[in-house]
């Protein structure tokens, strides 16, 4: 919220309208008409940052961290030291576990907003997970400066320590963790295992039982080291149990990984028999990949595409519109939606389509060209003529184009 | 006072020199190209043995190589290596001689007498086919090798009697069931990422292998080993990615159990049920996975009583940015992680593969030696190269990290693989011998201000002529020392037979004996240290060597 503040604040008058348009639809929680007017505005103005950063904002809490990435470093570019852009896209690195990625980030960022104890703190974690332990404790140190209960790095520094073998400096700290923060199953899991290693058993198993209820019921390793505790006590029947939830846990995960890498798996098939031309085996190939990957836009996207070639226009169409509804602002689901509608002769949909997509890529040619043909389909030739010129203007060598325009254009 | 002495000596350095070139371990040892791995069978190297193949009392080198994907010239192929110690702390290469030049992606090495006729037997993995040799006894050898499946990519093997019937049995571990057609390369579209930089793929996302028993039905004159892997339960688990092999009687129950270490999955523990059967227990047991419950990609294994309580403990290294794993014995079937605690945590910037239990300093607390260097060569977030780390055992569960003090031999970097442990001078003093990728054999020579020592040679007779999986006490003072005749263990490679104890300032062994597997009980008297002494299942003591003789 704050992000959309400041950036309403930084607004400046030139492109300033559609700008204005995406944050009153944004207000209205309307996202899908919210990008589209804020790409249109980053088209006028490609170095418009309060833009790129409201694009990132609306892309990360609909969940597609690419997308908010990509607006994020787009903002990098044009200030390297933009504080905004540099914690939320080492938060986004972080997120996908690419810390070589967050690593330069961070390091700009505790120098550009020395005070910035997320910062500290995240920069001290990929250290950690780096093995550079000197820099990494003295990052969560100088985050307890600035804040003395700051969770991440009283947990950050406290596991340091206990994996380091210093339990006497360790155990304070990931006390403090567990009570700073006591709905949060991290505190509860580092401070039991430590307490695992040092033999304190029955403290060990009552912060693990409560890691386990508040957020780790899902986190395997709450259960290895709940094991571990019980089996310490002698507790055989109630280890094996704890044992057999981690084991069910670790497989869960483990199907889903391998879910992810059989539909990678199906989408390169996919690719090949597209490139064979055998179309209907590239279509069953991705199908599958989608039972697994069944909110990925690009994917669905290319399922639309296939079965917009094998002319099953309602399956596409089905496909496309999933697509947008997860990536609204991709001129490319629009176009693709527009050709869809154009193919089955639902006129009024093509035109809506394909005005958005124009909208949102204004450099396009066929996108233009499409349209031309849906208006002068609808009988408004003069709008399709201006359709036409817009794509002639922007590809003037393809002469499908000049002789669409050509033929629009009144005869004297 | 004495104590406060050998604290002191230990201190000093260096305490193991290069001698490689010196002794004559001139020959390259190949594994696939030297500056770009595209395939993860480039990555593993090769592994090395020390072993007295012409029972002369001293040990000789065995060193497997691999090849390069593009092969070699006719004629050109590296070839696996025969050194015979010449006694003078130099080999001569006899590998012709003894029929064992053999061309291939060799792998690991295991050694153990498979006939009992009193000569050491090898067996070879390969990604191909194993090859098994018989030592005929006059300097040559015979391809003895079972019928196999077809080709797989075996890694760590150990010869051990599981049974108990005095024959050596087979455990092999095997890695990927590897199709160089199917896996992509790092320069092609489906390549695989370490840390944001484009590396070869596996062994996650290929096709993990299943691991092979075979057992020992051999009779005079005729070799034989049958494949019992699905009946014994070892493919129980289903198939993983087995590195190591290791055999250790962790619940001391007299039968032995074997444990695999497993890359980027958990590792395993086969307990034996005495019926020529095994159930897989590694996870109840605690030595699965990290402690956190992760699993990690388990490279190198040792096992010795690292803690003085009698009971066999558990070291394993593992890939860069985790820390190894010390598994503490726990006497009732499990282990704990003790790495930590240990001092085992100082360093994740490593990527660990051979590691072996070593009295360095023969103080009576086995140390522990580890090799390392990455996978990758020319990636930015990891040395392909690296140092050798020495960690020194203070007593009471503590090590310290003495590489730095260990001298050059040490701290030199190459990405090692292979790590075997032997006298090669007979000083009563432990080497080391290592296998590093595209290179020269190191052998570091021990020259440690050390303790006294004495070295047992156990010799089976109703167990088997190796004596693999005896175990010799020893009352020294108020402590009494361990250790067990192993075959396999730490990485692709083979230790010497011979048991070696520091006896730190004391000058002998108040009381040995032996339980020979199958659970003879032996009691021999005092033993004098600074020698050599061969005891024979049955027969005592039946020979003495003074160390340097």
């Amino acid at each position: 919220m704050k992000l959309l503040l400041l950036a309403m604040a930084l607004a400046a008058p030139d492109c300033g309208q559609p700008f204005a348009a995406g944050m009153d639809a944004y207000q209205r929680k309307d996202p899908a008409g919210a990008l589209i007017a804020l790409r249109a505005a980053v088209q006028c103005d490609p170095k418009m940052v309060r833009a790129h950063l409201v694009i990132a904002n609306l892309h990360a809490e609909r969940g597609n961290g690419g997308e908010a990435l990509g607006a994020l470093l787009e903002v990098l570019q044009i200030e390297p030291n933009n504080v905004l852009a540099l914690r939320a896209s080492s938060n986004l690195y972080l997120r996908n576990g690419l810390h070589t990625k967050a690593l330069p980030l961070l390091e700009t960022l505790v120098v550009a907003a020395p005070d910035a104890v997320d910062a500290h703190a995240d920069l001290a974690g990929v250290y950690a997970a780096g093995g550079k332990r000197e820099a990494a404790e003295k990052g969560f140190r100088r985050a307890l400066q600035l804040r003395p209960d700051y969770f991440p790095a009283l947990a950050g520094l406290g596991n340091l320590l206990a994996r380091a073998g210093d339990h006497e400096a360790a155990m304070p700290l990931l006390r403090r963790a567990a009570q700073v923060l006591p709905g949060a199953y991290e505190g509860h899991f580092l401070l039991g295992s430590a307490l695992n290693r040092l033999g304190q058993f029955d403290e060990a198993r009552a912060e693990l039982e409560l890691a386990s209820t508040s957020g780790g019921e899902n986190e395997p390793q709450v259960f290895y080291q709940l094991a571990r505790a019980l089996g310490g006590l002698g507790k055989a029947p109630e280890r094996k149990a704890a044992l057999a939830k981690f084991s069910a846990l670790t497989k869960q995960e483990k199907d889903n990984i391998e879910r992810q890498r059989k539909a990678a798996a199906w989408i390169d098939e996919a690719r090949v028999l597209l490139q064979a031309g055998d179309l209907e085996a590239a279509a069953a190939r991705l199908e599958l990949a989608r039972e697994a990957k069944p909110n990925d836009a690009t994917l669905l996207f290319r399922l639309a595409g296939l079965n917009f070639d094998l002319r099953r226009n309602d399956v596409a169409r089905e496909y496309v519109q999933a697509a947008i509804s997860i990536s609204p602002a991709t001129w490319l689901y629009h176009y693709l939606l527009g050709l869809v509608e154009q193919n089955a002769n639902r006129l009024t949909d093509a035109r809506a389509s394909l005005e958005v997509a124009a909208k949102l890529q204004p450099a396009e040619a066929p996108v233009f060209n499409a349209l031309g043909q849906v208006l002068l389909a609808q009988g408004e030739r003069a709008a399709a003529v201006t359709a036409f010129e817009a794509a002639v203007k922007l590809a003037p060598v393809d002469p499908a184009f000049r002789q669409n325009l050509e033929s629009a254009r009144p005869r004297r | 006072m004495r104590t406060l002495l050998l604290l002191a000596l230990a201190a000093a350095g260096p305490h193991f020199v290069e001698e490689g070139q010196h002794a004559g371990l001139n020959d390259i040892f190949v594994c696939g190209d030297e500056h770009q791995k595209s395939y993860i069978v480039e990555t593993l190297g090769t592994g090395v043995a020390f072993l007295d193949f012409d029972n002369d009392g001293l040990l000789d080198i065995f060193a497997v190589t691999a090849s390069k994907l593009e092969g070699f010239a006719a004629g050109k192929e590296p070839i696996n290596r025969l050194y015979r110690n010449k006694g003078d702390r130099t080999f001569e290469d006899v590998t012709k001689k003894a029929g064992l030049a053999k061309a291939g992606w060799g792998q690991g090495v295991c050694t153990g007498d498979i006939d009992n006729d009193g000569f050491v037997d090898l067996y070879v993995t390969y990604w191909g086919a194993d090859v098994m040799y018989r030592n005929r006894g006059d300097g040559t050898f015979e391809d003895v090798t079972p019928p196999s499946k077809g080709p797989h990519w075996g890694t760590g093997c150990a010869f051990v009697d599981f049974d108990r019937d005095g024959k050596l049995d087979l455990m092999v571990a095997n890695y990927v069931d590897f199709d160089l057609k199917n896996t992509p390369r790092p320069d092609g579209p489906q390549a695989c990422q370490w840390k944001d930089e484009k590396v070869m793929c596996g062994p996650q996302g290929l096709r993990p292998a299943l691991h092979q028993l075979w057992h020992n039905e051999s009779t005079p004159g005729r070799i034989r080993f049958v494949d019992v892997s699905k009946r014994a339960g070892i493919e129980a688990p289903g198939p993983r990615y087995g590195l190591s092999v290791t055999t250790l009687d962790y619940d001391r129950d007299g039968w032995p159990d074997i444990y695999v270490a497993v890359d980027s999955q958990a590792s395993l523990l086969y307990h034996n049920k005495h019926d020529g059967t095994f159930e897989e227990t590694a996870l109840e047991s605690g030595v699965a996975l990290s402690e956190d419950g992760r699993e990690q990609a388990g490279m190198g294994t040792a096992v010795a009583d690292y803690d003085g309580d009698g009971w066999p403990d558990l070291v394993k290294t593992n890939f860069i940015d985790d820390l190894p794993n010390l598994y503490r014995n726990n006497r009732d079937g499990s282990f704990s992680e003790a790495t930590v605690q240990a001092g085992l945590g100082l360093h994740s910037q490593f990527l660990g593969w051979g590691a072996a239990f070593v009295d360095y300093d023969n103080d009576g607390w086995p140390d522990i030696f580890m090799v390392n260097g990455h996978v990758y060569p020319g990636v930015k977030s990891g040395d392909y190269r690296q140092q050798r780390l020495l960690y020194r055992n203070g007593g009471r569960g503590k090590f310290s990290d003495l590489s730095k003090e260990a001298g050059a031999a040490v701290m030199e970097k190459s990405s090692a693989r292979g790590l075997a442990v032997g006298d090669y001078d007979n000083d009563g003093r432990a080497d080391l011998l290592i296998s590093n990728m595209n290179d020269r054999l190191s052998l570091l020579h021990n020259t440690a201000p050390a303790g006294q020592s004495l070295t047992l040679k156990l010799i089976g007779q109703k167990a088997n002529r190796s004596g693999i999986g005896a175990e010799a006490r020893l009352r020294v003072g108020q402590r009494t020392l361990t250790g067990e005749v192993r075959s396999g263990s730490t990485f692709l490679s083979q230790s010497d037979f011979r048991l070696q104890f520091g006896l730190g300032a004391a000058t002998e062994a108040q009381a040995v004996e032996v339980q020979w597997p199958g659970g003879a009980l032996e009691t021999i008297g005092v033993l004098k240290a600074g020698q050599i002494v061969t005891i024979t299942e049955g027969k005592g003591v039946t020979g003495v060597t003074r160390y340097g003789k």
